[in-house]
């Protein structure tokens, strides 16, 4: 039993594979952050050592290890909070990938997040990512192909992991991870079709709460004048500097904001993400031009570009508050 | 006893069959001999001549891009020259020093990963062991993959042993990417450049492949992995053995166009009507049940603008070079004559845009893209065909731009949703047509003289109008005059020979009305566009889009401007 979640064909390709023997020894796993390839990769490795019938079982023994990342035959690798992943590690692969597996059947390297490989450790991975020794896998995930080497890629079979659909993570959330129906209908929407999001939105409750602050003072926001404005983004630019993630988080949290509202203003309301605050929505489009709301999101993106090359966050931040369309009748307060 | 070592042998032997069985195609379809290796004629001939000869060089350096066959080259190579059956010409591949070649362990045979050991020490290794006769073949041979990876001092330590090694080696270095491998160790080597593969040779090395693993599958199948390879065989097996691995040993077309993420979705098509319709809300939900259906979206927009161009050579009238079935043609035929080469160049342009915008699977930027396509700017859109002569008559009795007429015609295409842009769209040019009819213009004459048509297109002033503004420098009382062409005016449209200049201030306009500076402006634009033209000057209003976010916000908060500069 494969324990993901949908992506019905590459589990599909995966079991038959096994089934036929004819596993790649090398995959890349592509995929929105949090879509579940880690779980695929995982599962593909217990599947690799499972001593049940229908691998993977999940129950036995060797299944548990790899799960709970303790299997001796299974490596993860990752970034461990550094910025890159250096070569010594990949050597470190090379190096363990010709010793025999210890106690299971096959050897098997999870690369996670690919796209960070060092280019000497990229370039150190090729021979080995094209001609292992027998009984050694390689499972590269990463978030942005096109970020890997075209080598590396090329010796790889690719399994696109895509956002699951809306209607599978609410009915997953509410039948395994036990959430309100109305919980799971606006976390599907919000997690933008990647499931481990909003699991661990349904189990961490300051993730909702958070989001709910961070909108409304983005709706404040928009109703005061500059003074306020200026402050906010002081506030935001002071964060950016302990937290770049938070401040990426907020932005995001903008745009997806300002597309429900072209959205509703392009007459398409059905996709909206924000559906707990469709009310708000409905009001707050009535007020801007769809040429404005455009503009702002495409100011957002622009923001979201300079932030992430080093440019002086606040006067970014600061720019992007002048950025912010004027509302309709001149309801816009003058301070 | 020789007996009983035969048998060991094939019990080995079936082993490692067996290996080769469950090892994926580009391993096990490496090419064993010259003949095999797939589009690089020019480097095989060339070895081949030089094998036969007896005059192989000591270093070769293999360069191209990946999967071209280099790596399988550089083995072939050390096979051919200490094959004990020929050792001229192709390997054999049956004798020992063949096999041993092939499975990797050749004790005269290096394959080292520069790439895993690229620094000093490992080269200075290297260097001691090289200076060693071969232990049992005729030749030792290196074959130094991913030679790039090198660093500096590994690279420069290496020199001297490649320019003059020992009679009994042969250097191989492999690379994809030639330009950081040092001169120094370039003009030491016969270097041969490996091409992409050329998309029928892969078919038929392709179809080889399908033939021994009893896969049945279709040429057209083949030829769409081929080009979706990119010149690459490595990718092209790989390719074939994921199809393997979902569909079983029988494959067919739609099968392979899933696999690639070709949707041959009809949504595609009904997208780029929605764009010519200016449908927002029928254009959003589609691009959004895409989404949802879980197709590929950047496959999606390609199909989008493969779609948009396809529109834009049936307007432009080249119907031959599109490659797509008939029906859908006839289709595209009745959009593409409903809407104005400029907006389906637009389209096109700007899908083609998002292509590098896709952070993978937020179909945001598309709907930007969609949303910025459909909504006109204000921006008077002129009509693809040139004004006819029943148009001119038209505007003789009433100079409204050519603009207006296919403002309204488009107009009923447009849904309730839009309802609200209109006023604002349609007041616009309304505003610059209406406004010579208040204020008089004494000089102006009616047009009576047909003009060049190809001429009268708008879009040819404002991408030479610049050259005009930079043609008056230094001209005026003040030497000023291109400063204020450039900033307080822009050109609007054209009506036969006379050029309508739009003022943002009345200011400006008078001072441009008078006789002394219109001339010069006239005798400019004539000069430029190489026939006589008449100015004309409105009043209109600055659109947004000149200035900058930051202007309008210094504006609110009281600030004037002084004058304004182009980038």
């Amino acid at each position: 039993m494969w324990q993901v979640i949908g992506h019905e064909t590459s589990v599909a390709l995966l079991d038959n594979s096994h089934k036929s023997g004819k596993l790649s020894h090398a995959y890349v796993f592509v995929g929105p952050p949090h879509v579940g390839k880690m779980t695929l990769a995982l599962n593909l490795a217990q599947a690799l050592n499972c001593d049940g019938d229908k691998q993977p079982c999940g129950d036995c023994a060797s299944c548990q290890r790899v799960a709970g990342l303790k299997h001796a035959d299974v490596q993860v690798i990752g970034l461990d909070g550094k910025y890159e992943i250096g070569i010594d590690h990949i050597r470190e692969i090379g190096r363990s990938a010709n010793l025999k597996p210890f106690e299971g059947r096959n050897r098997v390297f999870i690369i996670d997040g690919a796209e960070h490989l060092s280019s000497e450790a990229a370039n150190c991975l090729l021979k080995t990512l094209e001609e292992p020794p027998p009984n050694v896998h390689l499972i590269l995930i990463t978030t942005d192909e096109r970020l890997l080497i075209p080598t590396v890629r090329s010796r790889c079979q690719k399994l696109e992991l895509r956002p699951l659909p809306i209607p599978m993570i609410e009915r997953a959330l509410v039948e395994q991870w036990a959430a309100t129906p109305e919980q799971a209908r606006l976390l599907a929407r919000l997690s933008a079709g990647c499931l481990g999001w909003a699991v661990s939105a349904s189990l961490d409750e300051s993730i909702p709460k958070e989001r709910a602050e961070q909108l409304s003072s983005l709706l404040q926001i928009t109703n005061q004048g500059r003074v306020e404005r200026f402050a906010y983004a002081s506030r935001l630019s002071s964060q950016f500097a302990k937290n770049r993630g938070a401040v990426r988080d907020v932005l995001s949290l903008w745009v997806e904001w300002w597309r429900d509202l072209l959205l509703i203003k392009g007459g398409c309301s059905d996709f909206i993400t924000n559906i707990d605050r469709e009310s708000t929505l409905y009001s707050e489009a009535e007020s801007y031009h769809l040429t404005g709301i455009k503009g702002f999101i495409k100011n957002l993106q622009q923001t979201m570009e300079a932030l992430g090359q080093n440019a002086n966050p606040r006067l970014v931040l600061e720019v992007l508050m002048l950025d912010i369309p004027k509302r309709e009748g001149g309801l816009v307060s003058k301070t | 006893m020789a007996k009983k070592q035969a048998k060991v042998e094939k019990v080995e032997k079936t082993e490692k069959d067996e290996r080769r069985g469950a090892q994926v195609y580009y391993r096990k379809w490496r090419p064993q001999s010259l003949a095999e290796v797939v589009g690089q004629e020019h480097v095989t001939q060339t070895l081949l001549n030089a094998l036969k000869m007896g005059r192989v060089a000591h270093a070769y350096l293999f360069c191209g891009p990946r999967g071209t066959g280099k790596t399988s080259t550089g083995r072939i190579l050390a096979k051919a020259v200490n094959c004990l059956e020929s050792g001229e010409g192709e390997p054999c591949n049956a004798c020992i020093l063949c096999q041993a070649t092939t499975e990797g362990n050749a004790i005269d045979t290096m394959e080292i990963d520069a790439a895993s050991n690229r620094g000093i020490d490992e080269i200075r290794e290297l260097r001691e062991r090289i200076r060693f006769a071969p232990s049992i073949a005729r030749n030792k041979v290196y074959i130094i993959d991913e030679v790039h990876m090198l660093t500096e001092p590994a690279a420069n330590a290496l020199l001297k042993t490649l320019e003059e090694p020992p009679p009994h080696v042969l250097f191989v270095l492999a690379t994809t990417e030639p330009h950081k491998v040092p001169l120094t160790i370039l003009s030491r080597c016969q270097r041969f450049d490996f091409r992409r593969i050329p998309q029928a040779a892969m078919v038929s090395r392709l179809a080889h492949i399908c033939e021994s693993e009893g896969i049945n599958i279709e040429d057209s199948s083949l030829k769409l992995i081929a080009r979706s390879a990119t010149g690459s065989m490595r990718d092209a097996e790989n390719l074939l053995e994921q199809l393997v691995a979902y569909y079983g040993y029988q494959i067919d077309l739609p099968q392979v166009q899933a696999m690639m993420g070709i949707t041959g979705d009809v949504r595609a098509l009904e997208l780029a009507k929605h764009v010519v319709d200016m449908d927002i809300a029928a254009g959003l939900q589609t691009i959004n049940s895409v989404t949802q259906d879980g197709l590929d979206l950047k496959q999606f927009n390609r199909e989008l603008v493969e779609y948009l161009r396809g529109l834009l050579l049936l307007k432009a009238g080249a119907a031959a070079a599109i490659d797509l079935p008939e029906e859908t043609l006839s289709e595209m035929r009745s959009t593409a004559e409903r809407a104005p080469m400029a907006q389906l160049s637009k389209a096109a342009r700007l899908f083609r845009e998002v292509e590098l915008q896709f952070d993978g699977f937020s179909p945001l930027p598309l709907e930007l893209a969609f949303v910025e396509c459909a909504m006109s700017e204000g921006k008077p859109i002129t009509p693809a065909i040139p004004a006819t002569p029943q148009k001119i008559e038209k505007t003789d009795k009433k100079p409204a731009p050519p603009v207006q007429s296919t403002r309204t015609e488009q107009e009923p295409t447009i849904t309730p949703a839009l309802t609200e842009e209109k006023p604002v769209k349609a007041t616009k040019p309304q505003k610059a047509a209406e406004e010579p009819a208040t204020t008089p213009e004494p000089t102006e004459e009616k047009q009576t003289t047909p003009g060049k048509l190809g001429e009268t297109d708008i879009e040819h002033f404002r991408n030479r109008w610049r050259e005009v503004v930079d043609a008056t420098r230094g001209m005026g009382s003040a030497g000023n005059l291109d400063a204020l062409l450039r900033s307080a005016c822009e050109p609007l449209s054209v009506e036969n020979d006379t050029l309508i200049l739009g003022f943002y201030y009345d200011f400006h306009k008078e001072k441009i009305e008078d006789p002394k500076y219109r001339h010069m402006v006239e005798a400019k634009v004539s000069e430029v566009f190489g026939q006589p033209y008449k100015i004309r000057c409105v009043l209109t209003e600055r659109k947004a889009k000149t200035r900058g976010h930051l202007v309008e916000a210094a504006l609110e908060m009281g600030a004037k401007i002084i004058d304004e500069e182009d980038e």
